[in-house]
């Protein structure tokens, strides 16, 4: 008899009480997972498996994230450990550990350069939109703009804020009788070797204004700067803000937005000013590295830290203890009062360029290649 | 018969241990030696053919090699390399000897205080040190180029630190000489007096006796110190990165640094350029320890005298001139970092306040930076007595037993050396993630100690070796004939006369301890994280203030831990000439 003619034979049918047996273990399974779905089920599940762990981060050392942890911390009984890396150290780092089947790092918390333009495509990374558990977490219309609520296309980086950056700054009591209120004056041979750019063969504030440059006013704008203009290279980020702020440049490319508001904040700078350009948008973002030795305590920080009241945290932080940056992606947290000029105008995103995120990644690149043509000259 | 030979001809009497004992015990140590050194250069050659290592497709190939020799500006690195470090190295060498030879062997004034200013010179912060300088003598925004255009109604820059000439200053000024200095004092007072003695008697003048009398038997230590300080400078990259981008001077070792650095980090390519580099430095290291297997001369014996040689006249001027040369080096820089500490904005003066405490008040009451302290302290400490006791061994091997791995055991102590910094943290790193033995220490602090004595064996090793050169082996014979035993006869004759030699490198391996960046950037975790990589973190990101405090925290450890050596060793009397 063939397995289908038994099921039809009668004789061959389950008993009664069998029958009930595997219906009702079959409703306790169903009405069992139906509960576990529930997302605030799964939530205090995890919550409740997270408590004791210690969550391990790789972090660039932002001062505000101190007290947000402490407050995490605090609220979840989850003990957290951060070391504080470069993104290139962190990077070579972990991909030796993984290697050789070390995986020890559960978060990475910070600019998402290097976690979406190497650590993503190198597969270091664990898929951040399966750690999402709360419905206001997940809901794409409680963020500004879906399409920038992960860092590419994997959706391995969630960035939660981003941040306007100006590209080039003046100086005025260098040249005052030059006029640079346009990129086209970058060219102006007055200026040639007045000018001060950040290295820009690593990735850093000097790329990413390069990369305005080359979006303004193409490649061969570019070429032509850096060829022309002999401007002077410097590697270090102080060293460029001395050169144009006592006045030994008097343009610098490459400085950071945060440098030039510090500068302001303290009374100084006043001969400075922005030169109009494209900007440029730093974005923050965690991503959880593959196989995680504390998934559920990693779940609970990024459930917590991207909901309304983790957002609210960041804010406040950030605007206490950093001179920019408080500004926070979801729709119901405002940016900082002090912070208004931070928050790009998602009506016309694709006018910046997005240095940390895969929007961007030919722009960086293609500035960079650039520039090592001409360092390399 | 060459002197090595002659030291390794022990009498039976100190034969107590076993034969094959003995033998076994050197065998492991260099086994030991063998597998810390050449696992990560292993790895470094594994490391050049991997193609695409971030890719999710890593492929290999030699890609790598062909992208390093199609560099346009790999030639003109390579010169500016060797030019750049030869010109630092000729000074320093120079004045380092001459200033060793004043401080231990002349009645210079207060020569002890003068050493201490060359080991605080040592410590002083070499990045913070560098933007101090940028400060002083940067084209176009120079304070002394300022000065210089009111006071002599110029209109041109008077400085440039922005060149050529620039960077060997300022490597002069920091750590070049002052290590030369450091260094080549306590084995110039391990020298007998005698046979300047005998050349002052025979008509000499002081500085002929330095040139033909001092200098040749000092000859074996002044090449190990010189070999040294070579390779350093070969290697260095953070100042040449700050003063040569500007003036488009590319040294090799940037190349390395932007390799490493780079989006994505380039290893393969840091990794060929750091085999190229080894196998070019390799012959250096070959030819000195052909010329100290040849030409060491024992310059402690049993009639060891200590009389200092009389300046004269030249006495106050000369001090004169090392003390300005010594404020150069430590009070300007350290004024400036002070004042720099204390500075919103770091060298910007035109603000309507421009001076805050805050920078200290945050840096005193970060968490982070307490436990940073905590942890640079464990680790100087532990490193140091690590090292002191390990280099000591080593040397003991290499010099003083007739252990027939001896010779390779001594070359494999230089290869932490010849790897450049910054790839060699990426071997050690694989050997701790991939060797199962090390995994259970792995993110504890045992991590970086080990890091540390790894990357300071050629300089522990080499200058103790050169101490035990120095020594006569009659005075081990006389112990052995009395019937001490070889471990007895090293704890009190060998160890008292070459301890201020141990000490020096005791407190060197404890500095690079506090103050390693490279080598431990990838090993640290939270946890274990020192000083150094804080004052990292603070100055990428471009916080000099902080950075300029965590640098001068370092410092003000470093230099306590050197006073209170010398306290200790002059208590106990072995900071004295001779031992």
């Amino acid at each position: 008899m063939t397995k289908a003619g038994a099921m039809m034979n009668p004789k061959a049918a389950m008993k009664p009480e069998t029958l009930f047996i595997t219906l009702a273990a079959t409703c306790f399974l169903a009405s069992t997972v139906a509960l576990a779905q529930n997302p605030q089920d799964i939530w205090k599940a995890t919550q409740a498996k997270a408590r004791g762990q210690v969550l391990t981060f790789q972090t660039q050392g932002d001062k505000p994230m101190d007290p947000i942890l402490e407050e995490f911390s605090k609220k979840f009984g989850i003990k957290v450990e951060t070391t504080v890396s470069r993104p290139t150290a962190t990077i070579g780092r972990v991909r030796t550990e993984q290697t050789n089947g070390q995986y020890l790092w559960d978060l990475w918390w910070g600019i998402t350069s290097n976690m979406v333009h190497v650590a993503a495509p190198a597969g270091m990374l664990s898929k951040i939109e399966d750690y999402l558990i709360l419905p206001e977490v997940k809901d794409a219309s409680n963020w500004r703009h879906a399409a920038y609520m992960y860092g590419e296309p994997g959706h391995q980086v969630f960035t939660y804020s981003h941040e306007v950056n100006v590209g080039a700054f003046r100086n005025k009591a260098v040249l005052p009788e030059l006029k640079v209120d346009s990129l086209d004056a970058l060219l102006d041979p007055r200026l040639k070797g007045r000018i001060a750019v950040r290295d820009a063969s690593v990735p850093n504030a000097g790329s990413f204004n390069l990369s305005t440059i080359l979006k303004a006013k193409g490649p061969d704008f570019l070429r032509k700067f850096l060829t022309t203009m002999d401007p002077k290279v410097y590697a270090n980020p102080q060293q460029l803000d001395v050169a144009i702020m006592r006045g030994g440049s008097a343009v610098a490319v490459g400085m950071q937005s945060s440098a030039f508001s510090e500068c302001r904040k303290a009374g100084g700078c006043k001969t400075m000013e922005e030169i109009p350009s494209v900007s440029y948008i730093q974005s923050r973002g965690l991503s959880a590295f593959k196989n995680p030795p504390h998934p559920e305590a990693a779940r609970v920080f990024v459930n917590w830290f991207l909901s309304r009241e983790g957002q609210e945290v960041f804010v406040r932080e950030w605007a206490r203890n950093s001179i920019s940056g408080a500004v926070s992606h979801r729709k119901d947290v405002a940016p900082h009062k002090d912070h208004l000029a931070d928050m790009p105008d998602f009506a016309r995103a694709d006018q910046y360029v997005w240095v940390s995120t895969s929007l961007g990644s030919k722009d960086i690149e293609e500035a960079t290649r650039i520039f090592k043509q001409f360092a390399e000259k | 018969m060459p002197r090595s030979e002659m030291n390794a001809s022990a009498p039976p009497a100190a034969r107590r241990v076993p034969v094959a004992l003995q033998s076994l015990g050197y065998t492991l140590v260099l086994a030991v030696v063998a597998f810390l050194v050449l696992y990560p250069a292993f790895r470094l050659l594994i490391g050049s053919f991997e193609v695409d290592a971030f890719s999710a497709n890593p492929s290999v190939g030699l890609e790598n090699w062909q992208a390093v020799f199609s560099r346009p500006r790999l030639i003109a690195a390579i010169e500016n390399t060797i030019t750049l470090s030869l010109a630092r190295q000729l000074i320093a060498l120079l004045f380092g000897v001459i200033i060793a030879w004043l401080i231990a062997r002349t009645n210079l004034p207060m020569a002890g205080w003068l050493e201490v200013g060359f080991w605080i010179a040592l410590f002083m912060p070499a990045l913070p040190v560098t933007l101090a300088w940028v400060l002083l003598a940067g084209e176009g925004i120079g304070i002394l180029n300022n000065a210089a255009k009111l006071a002599f109604a110029i209109d041109y820059e008077l400085f440039n630190i922005y060149s050529w000439w620039g960077i060997v200053w300022v490597h002069v000024m920091t750590a070049t000489l002052a290590i030369k200095v450091f260094l080549l004092v306590p084995a110039f007072r391990n020298m007998d007096a005698a046979f300047e003695d005998a050349a002052r008697t025979c008509g000499a003048s002081v500085w002929k006796t330095l040139l033909h009398i001092v200098v040749p038997i000092m000859l074996p230590t002044i090449i190990v110190v010189t070999v040294l300080g070579l390779i350093r400078s070969l290697q260095a990259f953070e100042v040449e990165l700050i003063l040569g981008s500007p003036a488009k001077i590319d040294v090799y070792s940037t190349a390395i640094y932007r390799a490493v650095n780079g989006q994505p980090p380039q290893q393969g390519v840091a990794s060929v350029l750091s085999i190229i580099f080894l196998g070019a430095v390799v012959p250096l290291v070959v030819l000195q320890q052909w010329y100290a297997q040849h030409h060491a001369v024992a310059s402690v014996s049993s009639k060891f005298s200590h009389r200092v040689q009389d300046l004269g006249r030249l006495r106050w001027p000369l001090f004169g001139v090392i003390a300005l040369l010594l404020s150069m080096m430590t009070v300007l820089p350290f004024a400036l970092l002070v004042m720099g500490s204390f500075m919103k904005l770091f060298g910007i003066f035109d603000l309507p306040e421009p001076w805050t405490t805050s920078h200290w008040v945050e840096a005193m009451t970060r968490g982070d930076v307490q436990r940073a302290f905590w942890n640079s302290m464990k680790l100087g400490t532990a490193a140091s007595l690590s090292g002191m006791l390990c280099f000591s061994l080593i040397a003991y091997i290499a010099v003083k037993t007739r252990f027939s791995g001896r010779r390779i055991l001594d070359f494999l102590t230089w290869l932490p050396a010849v790897i450049p910094g910054l790839v060699l943290s990426l071997g050690i790193l694989q050997m701790f993630a991939a060797v199962p033995l090390f995994r259970p220490i792995y993110g504890t602090l045992a991590v970086l100690v080990l890091a540390v004595v790894i990357g300071t064996m050629a300089l522990g090793t080499q200058i103790i070796k050169a101490a035990l050169l120095n020594l006569g082996a009659e005075l081990e014979e006389a112990s052995w004939a009395c019937g001490a035993s070889r471990f007895y006869t090293f704890r009190r004759v060998v160890l008292p006369l070459i301890a201020p030699a141990v000490a020096v490198i005791g407190l060197e391996v404890f500095a690079t301890g506090i103050s390693v960046v490279g080598l431990v950037a990838l090993l640290g975790t939270g946890a274990t994280q020192p000083l150094s990589m804080l004052q990292l973190i603070y100055l990428d990101g471009g916080f000099f203030e902080p950075g300029a405090i965590v640098g001068l925290l370092i410092t003000t450890i470093t230099v306590s831990a050197a006073l209170l050596a010398r306290y200790i060793g002059l208590k106990s009397g072995l900071g004295r000439a001779g031992g």
